[in-house]
């Protein structure tokens, strides 16, 4: 029997007879196919059982004979909806060998803490930086002692993925990342020591942030309060005194190479509390004193 | 709040040109007289200038009432038509 034995895989290609039943086996390949979800041929290895043709079978009988034989219980239902189909088209189908022992997964017994640090901090990268940080928190539980008086004391962290946030070069990415406000470039070129460096340099910038140029400006008239200074476009600056009407204007140079820090005054007829400069359009607004 | 029309405020916003101080060819209004009501001494906290609005931050107090208010206005300087109204708040 074992001589006349042909192999068919469901969704592959069937090696039968045509003569005999070709177009019949076709017809309930595809069916079982459509039944159990393997729709291209291409997926026919996932399926762990084998359908097995007794080709002597079937030119001894008038009928096709069709037996199959089931690697993984977890197949077997499976194979139990092409057995119905197949009784239904009149087919006998036989066992032809017991079922192998059962593969049991169940659950594993370790614990998380056993598992590797690389795959618990792949599993932390799928949280988001907020989320991460409060594995760094330590939260304080509040409680009355012995003697009724309120006290705080931290309650307990979890220091395996504490260490593991604090270790792990890529989960503290993600939260510099999050403290500076910004996002990676999911194209970048660059490794994670560059990136963490280049985001490094960064937020180092705006902790001492110093002027690169400075220019030192002596000014005619005289500026009594900060707050009358205006910062509009075009580097122009605009100043005025409380106890005049007299508003300067000073444009600082794009470029120091470019050229000086040029200072122009505006004597205006009226004196004057606020002021508000556009040099695009050649603009100055100023708010009258003294009315009211 | 009583709004008495015999006590009023006014503030004038003059739209100068940048360069020589004339007044500014483009507005329609060259100098806009603020009304603002019932405001005792109004003082302008801020004052921004956009492509086409002037708004003012006003704080002031009322002639009727002890509270401190800040007023938001803005209009635009080209038409002179005013695009917000009064929003005051306590403060």
């Amino acid at each position: 029997m074992a001589t006349s034995e042909k192999m068919l895989y469901i969704g592959t290609s069937v090696d039968l007879d045509r003569k005999s039943s070709g177009d019949e086996m076709g017809g309930l390949e595809a069916r079982w196919a459509r039944l159990n979800g393997f729709a291209g041929s291409k997926r026919s290895g996932t399926f762990q059982g084998a359908l097995i043709v007794n080709r002597g079978t079937c030119a001894s009988r008038a009928e096709p004979r069709l037996e199959y034989r089931s690697d993984q219980d977890r197949s077997g239902s499976l194979v139990e909806q092409f057995l119905v189909a197949s009784a239904k088209r009149g087919y006998i189908l036989q066992r032809l060998s017991p079922a192998p022992p059962r593969v049991k997964f169940s659950m594993c017994p370790i614990s998380i803490s056993e598992l590797p640090s690389e795959v618990l901090e792949y599993i932390l990268l799928s949280l988001s930086a907020a989320e991460i940080l409060k594995m760094k928190e330590v939260p304080r539980k509040i409680a009355y002692n012995s003697v009724h008086r309120l006290t705080l004391y931290p309650s307990q962290v979890n220091h395996l993925f504490l260490d593991l946030v604090i270790n792990s070069q890529y989960l503290q990415h993600r939260i510099d990342l999050f403290s500076a406000g910004l996002v990676d470039n999911p194209n970048t070129v660059y490794s994670l020591g560059e990136r963490r460096a280049r985001l490094r340099k960064y937020s180092d910038g705006w902790k001492g942030a110093e002027s690169s140029v400075r220019y030192e400006c002596p000014l005619e008239s005289r500026v009594i309060a900060f707050e009358s200074l205006r910062v509009s476009d075009q580097n122009l600056f605009s100043l005025h005194s409380d106890d005049s009407a007299t508003v300067s204007f000073i444009r600082i140079p794009s470029s120091p190479k470019q050229e000086t820090v040029t200072e122009r005054r505006l004597e205006l007829p009226f004196r004057f509390k606020s002021q508000a400069v556009r040099s695009q359009d050649n603009l100055l607004a100023v708010v009258e004193q003294g009315i009211g | 709040m009583v709004d008495d029309p015999t006590l009023r405020s006014f503030i004038n916003i003059h739209l100068l040109n940048l360069l020589d101080g004339s007044p500014h060819e483009v507005p329609l209004q060259k100098v806009i007289a603020l009304d603002l009501g019932h405001y005792r001494s109004p003082r302008v906290i801020d004052m921004q200038i956009s492509d086409s609005r002037i708004a003012l931050a006003i704080g002031a107090s009322s002639f009727t009432a002890v509270r401190q208010d800040i007023e938001l206005i803005a209009w635009e300087w080209k038409t002179g038509r005013v695009v917000s109204g009064s929003s005051p708040w306590q403060n």
